[in-house]
């Protein structure tokens, strides 16, 4: 059915701007639960399947780092974007931006 | 929390070792904050419903915990066979299967009942042909079902409905396989039927195995159509335990337990088989017996308490809303 074939496109459009999307949240520290609000907050809806996973991935491939530190008494483990993931962020950032205006234009034509 | 607990320790199951306590640590961490936020919005505690909605929400354990660990070990040829959910406990469990088989083939060479190496290696090769082949199954039929979270009540551990399942499938295979012997004898003597047969011991203990067996096959059965009644399906099981132990400690006494039909014409290839298969069945009953009853026993036993905290749990429940 035509709704299938919408999720697996829409799950694949998704997948590279959540990684994004993660990377620009993160220029300010936080933990996995604050991240998904502050994500959420601002129109990004994520299940925590798929950021907490993802956040690992990430730190796995240097763009992230992470500590764990006390909060209320708790410990948590607190992600900011590491120096290179600065350096990556900003270049997918501009690639996003090409894509972005490129897609409007065809989409106008 | 309890009930988190119990969710993030069946995830644990499912997560490769060395990221374990990490990765478990983080999620408690995520989830108890998502409840206090939610608490603190609703200005209440929790009620635990409402918890098994957010753990719900946040998924079935093997499919989180998959999400962990993508690229985990399995057993593929052209296709998956094992999947990654039930590899590690397929290996956990064939290890502890073969360990006990090496102690049970080195129990008997110290007491000088030793099949023979020929024996130990063939048995040891069917015992992790039939364990794969078992597994694969298993891993067929959980493919088939969905996963799924289930939180009738804290009291519960979450059982993936593919477990009652390959229980009942089990059970039954075994009862027609004992009801069909004394009809087919191959289907325990193979090719040497016709020069083998159970001896006089089975006489009296044929017919109270089938009942069991079959008394076990009908209860999987029901609970299988009934989920809950899962409390009653405890006591019943406790007490099928109970009597195979009972009957295990009798059956011990009952050695030899198969013996060559016309001792003139069988050649020594026959005698010693007859010899090989009392050795194994007898060292089967002594060690494997006891140990799978008393697992099974212990298991139940904790289901059992499990099931009256709940009953116990509803009725409080019932009676606050009456109020």
């Amino acid at each position: 059915m035509n709704t299938d074939r919408f999720e697996t496109l829409r799950l694949e459009l998704r997948r590279g701007c959540l990684s994004l999307a993660v990377l620009a949240q993160l220029r300010v520290e936080h933990y996995g639960y604050t991240l998904r609000k502050a994500l959420s907050d601002q129109g990004l809806e994520i299940d925590e399947n798929t950021l907490y996973p993802l956040l690992r991935r990430l730190e796995t491939q240097g763009l992230l780092t992470s500590e764990w530190r006390e909060e209320n008494k708790r410990k948590k483990r607190f992600y900011r974007l590491s120096p290179e993931g600065e350096e990556i962020f900003g270049l997918l950032l501009e690639e996003w931006k090409k894509i972005n205006q490129a897609l409007d234009q065809i989409i106008e034509e | 929390m309890e009930l988190l607990e119990q969710y993030l320790n069946v995830i644990k199951m499912y997560l490769p070792r060395d990221q374990r306590e990490d990765i478990i640590h983080e999620l408690y961490e995520n989830l108890l904050s998502e409840m206090e936020d939610k608490e603190t919005e609703m200005g209440r505690p929790l009620n635990e419903d409402e918890q098994a909605d957010i753990l719900r929400r946040h998924g079935a354990p093997q499919l989180v915990a998959k999400r962990y660990a993508p690229d985990q070990p399995c057993v593929a040829f052209g296709r998956q066979l094992i999947g990654p959910e039930s590899f590690p406990i397929y290996i956990r469990i064939l290890w502890i299967v073969l360990g006990c088989m090496v102690i049970v083939h080195a129990s008997l060479a110290i007491l000088g009942r030793f099949p023979g190496i020929v024996i130990f290696i063939n048995s040891m090769f069917w015992t992790f042909v039939s364990m794969t082949l078992i597994t694969i199954l298993i891993d067929l039929v959980r493919k088939k079902t969905k996963h799924y979270w289930h939180t009738p009540s804290m009291y519960y551990l979450p059982v993936p409905k593919w477990i009652p399942v390959t229980g009942f499938f089990v059970v039954t295979a075994c009862t027609l396989w004992w009801a069909g012997v004394p009809l087919f004898p191959r289907l325990i003597f193979g090719m040497a039927a016709g020069e083998m047969e159970l001896t006089a011991t089975w006489h009296f203990f044929y017919w109270p195995v089938l009942l069991l067996l079959l008394i076990n096959s009908v209860h999987r059965g029901v609970f299988l159509l009934r989920p809950q009644w899962m409390w009653l399906s405890m006591p019943i099981r406790l007490g099928i335990y109970f009597i195979c132990l009972v009957m295990l400690y009798f059956l011990l006494d009952g050695y030899p337990y198969v013996s060559v039909s016309n001792l003139e014409t069988a050649g020594p290839g026959i005698t010693g088989l007859a010899h090989n298969m009392n050795q194994i069945i007898y060292a089967a009953l002594l060690i494997g017996g006891p140990v799978y009853w008393f697992i099974n026993i212990i298991v139940c036993g904790w289901f059992f308490i499990k099931g009256i905290q709940y009953w116990r749990w509803l009725r409080q429940n019932k009676q606050q809303s009456n109020k």
